[in-house]
């Protein structure tokens, strides 16, 4: 009876995929119908539709809230919501598929289920944990890269005299934070600053040079291209005091603040390094009891 | 019955997948730009290591073939086939492990001679007021962890060019900084710039040198308790060869599966060791890129 499962759940599958693509083509309305969804898919974008779906369920609310999925992926330079959707959708039936098949093979070879049928949702719950942890990982490096490569923009906007961006509608390529930007090796913060895709989560169209710093700042996760935007509010619009002065000594003051953050993170994982430190023991220790048991199995050294 | 069903529906899901990836525009890459894109990275790593330790790359990777062939040689002469496996690993992926402590102490001691090079510019331009005659003036009598880094301000025809070609066989990211903000610095005026040197940029740099020492000091701890662990642990495992009772315990099946786990645990604990203490990937600049970007924003 168990092995009626996998065939019964597969064929469901099967069924529900062949019935969602027949929906999807508009097989299951009138013709009225279907070219009014076509006209309308081809009038709101992708984003807005999905944007839409979220803002009209409960749970999406709740979860686009608590996790903030769409500012990650666009963080992580992995497109929108969306695409993290469609990821680990694929990856929790690459995963099941992949179960499923090593059971049929195994059902098949006569030698009964490899994997019990109980483990392979959990697989599933895990390969999306995966892909979530994986985006923010991905986040959180190139958050970090980012505000790095503007934290040594600094020094030389401060030796140069120049303002960081000349308009207040979007970096140009020609503006000093870009074309540094592109000069450096990795290419993380160009691609940041030359997207525009900062603009689905600004509030409202920036009307300064430092009100369009803060909205790329926020919707990537940046906080040093707010602190960059504060320095061109007293220095360019305010008029404040000397611009080359400011930059230098906020340069300063992040490494500063980079230095205590190392020693902070150093210090708070003094004693969690021992944890792999008892590792390295335990890999000593598994050699010596493992012989001495042989050997007295066998007759003793 | 059951069978056959389960190849029915299997086929249809391959089919299913088969056409879903078929229809996906350029889900198959080009074979030979995945390897160079992930080989690319290998490669670099291993002449930025060579360029930390001084030693020529040539030289660097002749010694890596060297101790490789040692590896073979020795893990064939026990018979283990694990222990073989294992030193052939030990002799590539380890090799950088056991030098990164020396490499990143060189690299200190590199960066602070640079530092006192800066603080050297900045006095020598508040006296000569010409950058370049400085730089030159400076470069004739290198610091001896830098000898070899200014031979290019000697010999190149331009301060700009030997810049460049400073920062990139260096390999090092803090070069690279210094070079940037030297070649900024030709740009501007020489006596402001006197004061932004000694009074900003020379700290900074101070700073970012005491960021890496900070986190280069907790990894050696940990490093060196590892590398002591690894060292009684080889010793340990040559010790039993050479006993005949453990000798065939190691090349029974249940000693050599020992040998794995204790292998996988080892490398498990490193990585993870890694993982906590491992600091921010350095920012680095394409000093081509930079000058020709400073061309442009000095004339706006």
């Amino acid at each position: 009876m168990t092995e009626l499962w996998l065939p019964t759940a597969l064929l469901c599958g099967t069924v529900v995929a062949v019935a969602v693509a027949l929906g999807r083509s508009g097989a299951f309305m009138t013709a009225e119908a279907t070219t009014i969804r076509r006209v309308r898919r081809r009038l709101v974008s992708r984003h807005a539709r999905w944007s839409g779906a979220v803002a009209g369920s409960s749970i999406g609310r709740v979860l686009q809230e608590r996790f903030a999925i769409g500012r990650l992926q666009l963080a992580a330079g992995r497109g929108d919501a969306q695409a993290f959707v469609r990821r680990v959708a694929t990856l929790v039936m690459l995963s099941v598929f992949t179960l499923g098949v090593t059971d049929a093979v195994g059902v098949l070879a006569g030698a009964g289920m490899v994997v019990a049928p109980a483990w392979i949702p959990v697989a599933g719950i895990l390969a999306g944990l995966l892909a979530f942890a994986g985006v923010q990982r991905a986040a959180r490096q190139r958050r970090e890269v980012a505000s790095l490569q503007v934290a040594k923009m600094l020094l030389l906007f401060g030796l140069l005299r120049v303002p960081p961006v000349h308009s207040h509608d979007a970096v140009q390529p020609a503006d000093p934070l870009l074309a540094l930007a592109r000069s450096m090796r990795d290419p993380t913060l160009a691609e940041m600053l030359s997207s525009e895709q900062w603009r689905h989560y600004a509030p409202a169209p920036p009307r300064s040079r430092a009100e369009l710093l803060e909205a790329i700042g926020a919707a990537y996760g940046v906080p040093i291209l707010a602190q960059l935007a504060q320095l061109v509010r007293s220095t360019q619009e305010y008029g404040g005091r000397d611009p080359a002065a400011e930059y230098l000594a906020t340069a300063r003051a992040f490494t500063a603040q980079r230095l205590a953050d190392a020693r902070v993170r150093l210090g708070s994982r003094t004693i969690t390094v021992l944890v792999p430190m008892v590792g390295l023991l335990a890999a000593l220790f598994v050699v010596i009891f493992s012989a001495v048991a042989y050997a007295s199995a066998n007759g003793g050294l | 019955m059951i069978a056959l069903l389960f190849l029915e529906v299997l086929a249809i899901l391959c089919l299913i997948g088969a056409t879903v990836i078929w229809g996906r525009p350029g889900s198959v890459r080009s074979a030979s730009a995945t390897l160079r894109q992930r080989v690319l990275p290998f490669a670099d790593a291993e002449r930025d290591l060579a360029a930390s330790l001084g030693v020529p790359f040539g030289v660097w990777m002749a010694a890596r073939f060297a101790l490789l062939s040692m590896a073979l040689l020795v893990g064939l002469t026990t018979g283990i086939l694990v222990i073989t496996v294992i030193l052939l690993l030990f002799a590539t992926v380890g090799v950088p492990w056991l030098v990164e402590d020396v490499a990143a102490a060189r690299r200190s001691k590199a960066d602070r001679a640079l530092v006192a090079t800066v603080r050297d510019v900045a006095n020598g331009l508040h006296r000569v007021g010409n950058l370049d005659a400085v730089v030159r003036e400076i470069a004739q009598h290198p610091r001896a962890e830098l000898h070899h880094l200014l031979v290019p301000l000697q010999t190149a025809p331009s301060v700009e060019a030997a810049l460049v070609h400073m920062a990139e066989t260096s390999r090092s990211p803090f070069v690279e900084d210094v070079c940037v903000l030297l070649l900024t610095g030709r740009t501007r005026d020489p006596r402001e710039l006197v004061h932004q040197l000694r009074d900003q940029v020379v700290p900074e740099l101070e700073e970012d040198i005491a960021v890496l020492d900070a986190t280069r000091a907790a990894v050696v701890v940990q490093r060196r308790s590892a590398q002591m662990i690894g060292a009684v642990l080889a010793v340990l495992i040559g010790a039993f060869n050479t006993v005949p009772a453990l000798h065939d315990f190691l090349i029974s099946a249940q000693g050599e599966l020992t040998l794995v786990i204790a292998a996988l645990i080892f490398a498990g604990s490193i990585s993870a060791m890694g993982a906590l203490l491992r600091p921010p990937r350095p920012v680095r600049w394409d000093l081509r890129l930079v000058r020709s970007e400073l061309g442009r924003l000095g004339r706006d």
